[in-house]
């Protein structure tokens, strides 16, 4: 067989394994837990809606449409929302899910509020579903331009970085290991079908907290507003990685008339300083100074160190919505 | 590193590029020799940079267990090279057999040490308890190497060829190290005999002559779908059901032991599979190691099928040197159950498989008798050691229903013995047998009946491999049908595979 022959059948092999593999990823997409049902909640009535939060548990538990839409409602700038939080979810992963939604196409939406927090890094992510799940193309091009930022810095970290993130980008594409998951879609007993309870009681996404806080997270609280107070917290510098693809994302949504709103919770972990982050000239949110919102900080409106209570969401919802309408103004 | 190990694909990709853009046959012998001692390396020093940073700064103690195994196989091989020597030059049968003495008791000394010496110390002490003698005999930590009872007896058959005179003693030491480590057989065999492999080993191998990458490929694939796919998919059931048999029901126990065979099957068959392919697309023949033995229609026919290189190996040199059937009946049914047993022992240092050597050695002396009171009238053709995968790629005649009838027999006969290969102890063999036998001891759970039903699957899929046709398709199809399916067939394949994988069954023998 000529080396050229041999060449051949190579490429026909390989388009037949990528073909295989993106037409199994079309006809069962990946479910997860958590992001799939309220995916899948939100497409099924995606006409309804014309705001949509996107962020973490900060936001998942902190922030409730229906308070927002009852504001903006009195403020003469009525709006229907939905949160589409969900637990653990910073960039690249909420940059994915603003697209999802994006390429959805619904209708009415007009805004996007995007929770700004620092990227994933490779500790957080442990090769899992979930993480498997948010490896797609624009992940790849984020851990690649993170590559490219970290390589002066730590050239060992970021090659490690770098492979575990292709590596979860192979699993994503070639489906690796997907048929327990595949039978249970056929079977109809995926977990990811039979979660109604996180979609909240009022069906919005929003899912109150409202046990009470625990000693540990009270001293933790306490040490972090320590710290916030005395300034000891290191300054950090714009992370261009996170701005970059930040930036591309407000663009985006700019050119398909949506709006984004970033902002800021009132957090007391790494992410304080995050909306140096921000795209320049973008609206930006922040209700991270304990000094200039101390409610949110008190004990009573949180129910662990960095998440608010049914009550302290209440008043971040409001709060979040008086804000947004004198921003959009 | 293991064969279904994304890093196992990087290496190979690598070791096979350069292979073969070497043009002279000792650099690529060279290269292969050492990518070898890399790749048995890689079982034991850990992360390759925390290693040599230890090395560097002379911390030996932070090293990890085992980190000099691979010397044990350096060690071996330059013995055998020196007793390979010393046979050919010596000039009386005293001096020639004193070297053979040499070779045996330095390779099954360093095998006794590390399989056998706590076995013995134990039962020893065991047995001086027993008869009223307390002492405290200490058992030492000890770690098995990787694959030493496979590369020590390939070796050995090595010496034990020169001194029978079948083939000359290895005058390259390039050819003999390369025979003996050669890294697609190393750690799990197939156990490579030095007149199937050496004579490969002297001329340059060509690709377009030496290399049947369609045959290598579809042998890889399908060993890979046995070990990823089967073999995984089914331990948990198996390890569900041997962990607490006692709470099973019969109909669990038939569940949990006949995909203990299913298990066992694939996860070494694969790696044999995978073995030989990897050898193959790098331009060497192994040996055949399996040949559908769930169909064979007796345990002598098993026997021919199941682990041949393994059986093959105790037949010429421990059942052949006992004195084979040159003697009497009670003296070859005696010489059978001798090999057995040690053929047992050879897999574990554990009662249970020597229990496990002992019924198939009877169950070999039955079937003999049976024969010889009976008639032979069905003699199977034997599969010899140096037959290449090729040759057996002929399809298998059709069983019809007495064949049907004893190849169920004998697969039985064969689930009942793997009960004491799996089992931990002999009490729980014991437990287990009495549920799957005589459906007795059983508790009130149960596994998924659903498991029946893919068991039936996978033995129709088997069957239809047996018949060969398969291969048939394969065989036929024009160049980038093959190449379409063969990338397709990937894509599907990786469905299966798990998160994990757990180490081969055959890696702790």
């Amino acid at each position: 067989m000529s080396r050229i022959r041999v060449l051949l059948n190579c490429i026909v092999a390989l388009a037949a394994f990528v073909a295989t593999c993106a037409a199994i990823r079309r006809a069962v997409p990946m479910e997860v837990e958590e992001v799939t049902p309220k995916l899948a909640f939100f497409s099924a009535r995606k006409d309804q809606f014309d705001t949509v939060f996107i962020g973490s548990s900060r936001v998942y538990h902190g922030v409730s449409p229906k308070i927002f839409d009852e504001t903006t409602r009195a403020a003469n700038r009525a709006t229907h929302s939905f949160n589409l939080a969900v637990n653990g979810m910073m960039p690249p992963e909420s940059v994915m899910m603003a697209w999802r939604v994006v390429q959805m196409r619904p209708k009415n939406l007009r805004r996007i509020f995007f929770e700004i927090s620092d990227p994933r890094t490779v500790s957080m992510t442990k090769a899992t579903k979930r993480d498997t799940y948010w490896h797609d193309l624009n992940a790849l091009i984020f851990a690649a331009r993170k590559f490219r930022h970290d390589f002066k810095s730590d050239r060992g970290a970021a090659f490690a970085e770098l492979s575990t993130h292709m590596q979860l980008f192979a699993r994503n594409r070639a489906n690796l290991g997907r048929s327990t998951e595949i039978q249970e879609q056929w079977n109809g007993t995926a977990t990811t079908k039979n979660s109604p309870k996180m979609l909240g009681p009022d069906m919005d996404g929003f899912l109150p907290e409202p046990h009470p806080m625990a000693e540990k997270d009270r001293v933790r609280l306490v040490n972090a507003l320590d710290k916030m107070r005395t300034g000891d917290v290191p300054k950090r510098e714009v992370n261009d990685v996170n701005h970059d693809a930040l930036t591309r994302l407000g663009d985006g949504l700019a050119r398909r008339g949506i709006a984004i709103v970033f902002f800021i919770t009132p957090t007391t972990t790494r992410d304080y300083n995050a909306k140096i982050d921000a795209p320049v000239g973008a609206p930006v949110l922040a209700f991270d100074d304990p000094q200039e919102f101390p409610d949110f900080y008190r004990t009573d409106h949180r129910f662990d160190y960095d998440h608010l209570n049914p009550r302290g969401a209440e008043e971040f919802s409001r709060l979040l919505a008086q804000r947004a309408v004198e921003v959009l103004k | 590193m293991l064969f279904v190990e994304f890093r196992f694909f990087i290496f190979f990709a690598f070791v096979f590029s350069i292979t073969w853009s070497l043009r002279s046959n000792t650099a690529r012998k060279l290269f292969l020799l050492v990518c070898s001692h890399l790749f048995y390396a890689c079982f034991f020093v850990g992360e390759p940079v925390e290693f040599f940073s230890h090395i560097t700064a002379h911390q030996w103690k932070k090293l990890p267990d085992g980190w000099w195994f691979p010397f044990v196989l350096i060690g071996s091989t330059c013995m055998d090279y020196i007793v390979g020597l010393g046979l050919e030059n010596a000039r009386d049968e005293r001096k020639r057999r004193a070297w053979l003495l040499v070779s045996l008791a330095i390779n099954l000394g360093v095998l006794c040490y590390f399989k056998y010496f706590n076995f013995f110390l134990a039962s020893a002490s065991a047995f001086l308890g027993w008869i009223g003698l307390h002492g405290s005999l200490h058992t030492l930590r000890i770690i098995l190497p990787y694959g030493v009872s496979f590369y020590t007896f390939q070796s050995m058959s090595y010496t034990i060829e020169v001194y029978r005179r079948h083939r000359q003693a290895e005058r390259s030491f390039l050819d003999l190290a390369f025979f003996i480590a050669f890294f697609p057989q190393l750690v799990a065999g197939p156990i490579v005999r030095a007149m199937t492999f050496l004579p490969q080993t002297k001329s340059t191998r060509v690709w377009s002559r030496d290399v049947d990458v369609r045959g290598a490929l579809v042998q890889f694939m399908t060993g890979f779908v046995k070990k990823a796919c089967i073999a995984e998919s089914v331990a948990p059931f198996v390890d569900q059901y041997f962990k607490t048999p006692e709470n099973f029901t019969a109909l669990s126990a038939w569940i949990g032991v006949l995909f203990y065979a299913v298990q066992i099957y694939c996860d070494f068959s694969g790696y044999t599979d995978m073995a030989i392919a990897t050898a193959r697309l790098l331009g060497y023949e192994l040996t055949v190691n399996f040949n559908f033995p769930y169909f064979a229609r007796n345990v002598t026919d098993f026997w021919r099928r199941w682990h041949i290189s393994l059986s093959t190996w105790l037949r010429d040199y421990l059942y052949i040197s006992l004195g084979g059937n040159r003697g009497s009946l009670l003296f070859t049914y005696r010489n059978l159950l001798l090999t057995m047993l040690l053929g047992g022992l050879w897999h574990g240092a554990a009662w249970v498989f020597v229990i496990w050597g002992g019924l198939h050695g009877l169950a070999l002396v039955v079937h003999r008798e049976w024969l010889r009171r009976f008639g032979a009238i069905h003699r199977k053709p034997k599969v010899v050691a140096d037959e290449h995968v090729r040759d057996v790629e002929i399809a298998n005649p059709a069983l019809g229903l007495k064949g049907i009838l004893a190849s169920a027999l004998t697969f039985y006969f064969v689930c009942v013995c793997w009960i004491f290969f799996r089992a931990g102890d002999l009490h729980m063999a014991k437990r287990i047998c009495k549920q799957f036998i005589l459906f007795r001891h059983t508790g009130p759970q149960s596994l998924d009946t659903r498991l029946l039903w893919l068991f039936a699957a996978l033995a129709f899929v088997h069957w239809l491999n047996y018949r060969r046709i398969f291969t048939k398709l394969w065989r036929r199809a024009p160049d980038f049908v093959f190449a379409a399916g063969y990338g397709a067939a990937v894509a599907a394949i990786l469905l299966f595979i798990p998160q994990k994988y757990t180490p081969f069954i055959y890696f702790q023998f």
